[in-house]
């Protein structure tokens, strides 16, 4: 069967089982939009290329399976450098194909021409520039193995338009053959053994469980290792929900706005399990001051992750899912010979840590709508398996916080990157890939102004998501450290409740557009929105500007130093 | 170059487009300072050999190794004195 290049590219995407892909088409990509036209694929024309690769994103998080973005060449290649970034930092598998000019042009400073394999080799797990016509069923399946094995990531296939044009004869590679590319599954068994000895003899245990828990799909084996053990688990940012919030174990999450217990748990452990996370800065805080009385068992599928922020006693690398299934076998063996370890004196002390250092903040009657009230009663107003998507700032820490996770994959989000302007493509994305679920947004007014657009995508093509705007008039994250490190000193934070008007905004995108000032009638708007199923809807939370994330740790600083903020008083700091 | 302490690496890598690039990035971006690098062919022309010093101050050896282990044109990195092996897989 002979195939030019364009259509050899769309059926190698079928074969990939491809569903969706997010795009917008130009000059160099021409070519493959043709026969996308007689795919099976559904394609949604997004507004801005960068839409498309955090719709491609936000889809991968909600369903586990890589998200497809396609544009074309020079400036939308340039645009969805940040979704790749983005996707870089928290190992979300997307596959992005970029159209380029002609092979032969390359190098001439041609129309649309930029060196896109150059810009998004450090950001990519792998990326390819096809050059030839009869390797594009390879490159894909490459393309698709690399992004999804292993640690996942973004990858990039970058097509030249002469080459989609040419006809190769048509095949499908039985097998992936890179013989650079073979990423360790299973855990070293004495690695293991070990680690289950750590565990034996921990009086002050704690579970790190980190993204890797998602990407495994190891949230069965997470739970039963932490029940076995009787060992609270604190997730991160990225593993919000691999355990539900309302678990005895679940001490929620640590980091620079973590919570008290969750924060203080690994500074006093004897021991730390990390499961699937890489000690990010925003968890440890000064990495030299960080859990320093424990011993570290850490998995990992990346062994550079093992190393290189925090040496551990323990090593494994290994895909978590498999390493959880061994360490529960050694565990149990283990057991069987000395009996259950007792940790009951330490979960005593974090109940303790609990009951005394809880999230804070207060509704006044009638004073000022509070960001966390709005936050808390979404949660109270939504089902368990809501999908919930946020940007970048306050108001992504008040969800993950305040949110009561129930189940995995319901939490999508920009963590390493912290990409304002996430959320809304993201929750897209997320929608198209989970319809059977209500997906809200809990977004900035910062972060809407940068990719509202995708609003219109979401009308046109009737992907009903929901998009709570905490609209506080500032960046607000931005204002708070202006607040607590430069002196009050507010040097271009303040942003206007009013322009844009956000609710005349969404009415103009299609979508339906509310507005709440008062606390009361938070939940009657909610329950408004929750009942739109043809549209987008926007609320614009007009929320309190003072209102700040704690508990923090200062940046760099050390995690003993946490501060719990003005709900503790003088004894908050 | 011989007073500061350095590590020789010998690194196979595939034969293809844009390989020298990948490492060089990688050490820029990781940053790692090179004290010298040459490409040379192997008998097998699929593959280049790679011998790169790299300053050991500035780049921890494991994590030299390792990160370089997950460029996907990687195939073997060695180490010259000591002599130590890593394959794609480790």
């Amino acid at each position: 069967m002979k195939l030019t290049g364009a259509q050899a590219l769309i059926k190698s995407l079928e074969m990939e089982g491809v569903e969706v892909m997010f795009g917008l088409p130009g000059g160099a990509i021409l070519p493959v939009y043709d026969p996308l036209i007689d795919s099976s694929i559904r394609h949604i024309l997004v507004r801005h290329e960068q839409g498309a690769g955090h719709m491609a994103s936000g889809y991968a998080h909600a369903t586990g399976r890589p998200g497809v973005a396609m544009v074309t060449s020079g400036p939308a290649a340039t645009n969805i450098v940040t979704p790749l970034c983005d996707a870089y930092l928290d190992s979300i598998p997307i596959v992005v194909i970029t159209g380029q000019v002609a092979y032969s042009a390359i190098g001439t400073d041609a129309f649309q021409e930029a060196d896109t394999v150059g810009i998004t080799m450090p950001i990519t797990k792998h990326n390819w520039l096809v050059s030839d016509v009869n390797d594009i069923p390879r490159v894909i399946r490459e393309a698709f193995h690399v992004a999804t094995t292993g640690r996942p990531g973004p990858v990039l296939v970058d097509f030249p338009k002469d080459i989609a044009n040419q006809t190769m004869e048509w095949y499908w590679p039985e097998k992936v053959d890179l013989p650079g590319y073979k990423p360790t599954v299973k855990g070293h068994p004495k690695q293991i053994k070990d680690a289950a000895r750590l565990i034996q003899n921990a009086t002050m245990p704690v579970i790190l469980a980190g993204g890797g828990i998602l990407k495994a799909n190891a949230t069965n084996e997470l739970r039963e290792l932490a029940e076995l053990g009787n060992i609270p688990v604190v997730t991160t940012l990225m593993a919000r929900g691999v355990i539900p919030d309302a678990h005895p174990l679940c001490l929620g999450m640590p980091g620079m706005h973590g919570n008290y217990t969750a924060v203080t748990s690994m500074q006093k452990a004897d021991l730390l399990i990390n499961l699937g996370a890489r000690f990010d800065d925003r968890v440890t805080g000064d990495p030299n001051c960080f859990a320093q009385n424990a011993k570290v068992i850490h998995v990992d599928i990346d062994p550079a992750e093992l190393g290189k922020v925090r040496r551990a006693e323990v090593p494994i690398v290994g895909d978590a899912k498999n390493v959880i299934a061994e360490l529960i076998k050694a565990v149990k063996g283990e057991q069987s010979k000395h009996g259950a370890p007792d940790t009951s004196a330490w979960i005593a002390q974090l109940n303790e840590w609990q009951e005394n250092f809880p999230l804070k903040y207060q509704q006044l009657d009638g004073g000022p709508l509070k960001p966390q009230f709005v936050v808390e009663a979404l949660r109270a107003n939504t089902p368990d398996d809501c999908i919930l998507v946020a940007g970048v700032g306050q108001h992504q820490m008040w969800a993950s916080q305040l949110w009561q996770f129930r189940q995995p994959r319901t939490w999508v989000n920009s963590g390493g990157l912290g990409t304002m302007g996430y959320a809304v493509p993201a929750a897209v994305g997320a929608k198209v890939g989970r319809p059977d679920r209500m997906v809200w947004a809990i977004d900035g007014d910062g972060c809407f102004q940068m990719t509202a657009q995708e609003l219109v995508t979401a009308s046109s093509e009737r992907i009903p998501v929901k998009i709570a705007i905490l609209n506080n008039a500032y960046l607000g994250m931005v204002r708070q450290w202006q607040e607590l490190f430069y002196e009050e000193r507010y040097s271009e934070v303040y942003l206007s409740p009013d322009l844009p008007d956000y609710v005349k905004w969404a009415e103009a995108m299609g979508c339906v557009g509310m507005r709440v000032d008062s606390a009361d009638d938070v939940v009657a708007t909610i329950e408004k929105a929750n009942a739109i199923d043809d549209r987008p809807v926007v609320i614009d939370f007009r929320t309190d500007w003072r209102e700040k994330v704690y508990p923090m740790v200062p940046a760099g600083g050390s995690n003993d130093n946490i501060i719990l903020g003005p709900e503790f008083g003088e004894g908050g700091r | 170059m011989a007073s500061r302490p350095h590590h020789i690496l010998t690194v196979t890598v595939e034969n293809k487009p844009g390989v020298l690039s990948r490492v060089a990035g990688l050490f820029s971006r990781r940053a790692f300072n090179i004290f010298s690098l040459a490409v040379s062919p192997t008998d097998d022309d699929r593959f280049s050999r790679m011998t790169i010093v790299v300053d050991a101050e500035t780049a921890p050896l494991e994590q030299v190794v390792k990160q370089l282990n997950k460029l996907i044109p990687v195939i073997k990195i060695r180490r010259s004195h000591p002599a130590t092996e890593w394959s794609a897989s480790s």
